[in-house]
């Protein structure tokens, strides 16, 4: 996936520029040589073939329903392929809601005990922003980088006019003579994680290049946990 | 309980227990949950495009189908690559000692679509890869938790927290020459096919 970036680099010169993610090469597939195949999902059973129902429909002698028929097939329509669903929402009845259902955000600690419940927040889209990505200044070293932090993901940036090459070039240069990672930082005060789409996943980026004569590689390392032992008390923002 | 990681450096073998780690285990989790109107919280479920049907959890499931719609189990099935052409299974790697590759360069780290994290407990207390780990080196070695129809890569790191495998896809990085330009991404209006003649 492509996306726009609008990034400032050490000196506050900004400009937008287009990053891609990176992906390795597909896995193979699943098949047969002479009978291809897709993957489908399909019907197991109906509102009336659930345990629930049955055991409310046939009570104490659900077990011997079983046993001497198939009640809990519908042979009408189980089997069949089910696409293009419509999402919806069932109250704990089991009820179709008709108005659309009430949001909250819960917080978990790393025990999967509650910490909190809130009014959803909403992050929005920050990369592409007026205000530009910044380097923080928080320069560190490629090989303590890599042993602190877990790189989710990474995109390469490239340029789109000649201004644009020699704003890139000039980062891959800079970060490749003293391998080292920049972190980048987003909002007012260009501290704040990167998020690529509103109320996506806010990851913590880092800048990392290299150049080769006139050639340059600058990647955008995403991060969303450092390396840690976890421990029961482990707490911090979710 | 899962068989260990077994490496060797050189002449000497060591062992270490797993566990993989995720985000969720160091900070928690942040999730969206429905309610209704008396703050009860709901449960997602989905409807046939008709409306005929709903489907909620443990109504559905996922298979293989062949082209006459018949299902396929998974045993009968094989890996098929890019090329069409037929590929072995791969055992998982756990419990067989693995050849350790490095010190690796920091930067080969990055070469890395990272899939999982696991926390590494060595059953030595002391080696030289201990000792070397302790001091930054990196090491690499193929890995596979399971059979599968790939191996992986595990990259072996320590820090002041504990020793931990980094295990991905390899992934390419290519350079951008100066002569090559990239136009950017469509903005969405610009994709759309509306043709907005008010303008003209």
């Amino acid at each position: 996936m492509t996306h726009n970036i609008h990034l400032a680099n050490a000196k506050g010169r900004d400009a937008y520029v287009t990053v891609a993610t990176l992906k390795a090469k597909p896995a193979p597939k699943l098949s047969m040589p002479e009978d291809p195949v897709v993957f489908r999902r399909y019907l197991t059973s109906t509102e009336a073939g659930t345990n629930a129902a049955l055991t409310a429909q046939f009570g104490e002698t659900y077990a011997t329903q079983l046993v001497q028929g198939d009640p809990e097939v519908d042979m009408e329509q189980v089997g069949q392929y089910i696409e293009h669903l419509q999402r919806v929402y069932l109250d704990p009845e089991g009820h179709v809601l008709t108005v659309e259902p009430n949001m909250i955000e819960l917080l978990t600690n790393p025990d999967g005990s509650e910490r909190e419940r809130r009014a959803p927040q909403d992050m929005d889209a920050n990369i592409a922003h007026a205000l530009p990505v910044r380097w923080t200044g928080k320069r560190i070293d490629l090989s303590e980088a890599v042993r602190k932090f877990s790189f989710k993901r990474r995109m390469q940036l490239r340029h789109s006019d000649g201004l644009t090459y020699e704003f890139l070039f000039g980062m891959a240069k800079e970060l490749g003579d003293t391998r080292s990672v920049m972190l980048l930082g987003s909002g007012d005060k260009g501290t704040g994680p990167l998020v690529f789409q509103t109320n996506g996943r806010p990851y913590r980026g880092f800048l990392e290049g290299q150049v080769q004569g006139t050639s340059y590689r600058l990647t955008l390392l995403l991060s969303d946990m450092e390396l840690k032992r976890p421990t029961p008390s482990a707490g911090g923002a979710a | 309980m899962a068989k260990p990681l077994v490496v060797v450096l050189g002449s000497e073998t060591f062992s270490f227990g797993l566990s993989e780690v995720e985000r969720a285990d160091l900070y928690g989790t942040r999730q969206r949950l429905p309610t209704d109107d008396k703050g009860r919280t709901c449960t997602r479920a989905a409807l046939t495009a008709d409306g005929s049907l709903l489907v909620a959890s443990g109504m559905s499931g996922q298979g293989y189908f062949n082209a006459k719609g018949h299902y396929v189990p998974r045993a009968r099935l094989v890996g098929i690559d890019a090329q069409g052409l037929v590929v072995e299974n791969k055992p998982s790697t756990l419990g067989l000692p693995q050849a350790l590759k490095g010190p690796v360069e920091p930067s080969t780290l990055l070469d890395l679509e990272l899939l999982s994290v696991y926390l590494l407990e060595p059953e030595q207390t002391q080696g030289l890869l201990l000792e070397r780990l302790k001091a930054g080196d990196i090491y690499a070695c193929e890995f596979n938790y399971a059979a599968s129809l790939e191996v992986e890569q595990a990259y072996i790191v320590a820090n002041d927290q504990g020793i931990f495998a980094l295990v991905g896809k390899p992934l390419a990085v290519g350079w951008v020459e100066e002569g090559t330009s990239f136009a950017p991404p469509l903005e969405e209006a610009e994709a759309s096919d509306d043709l907005d003649f008010e303008m003209l």
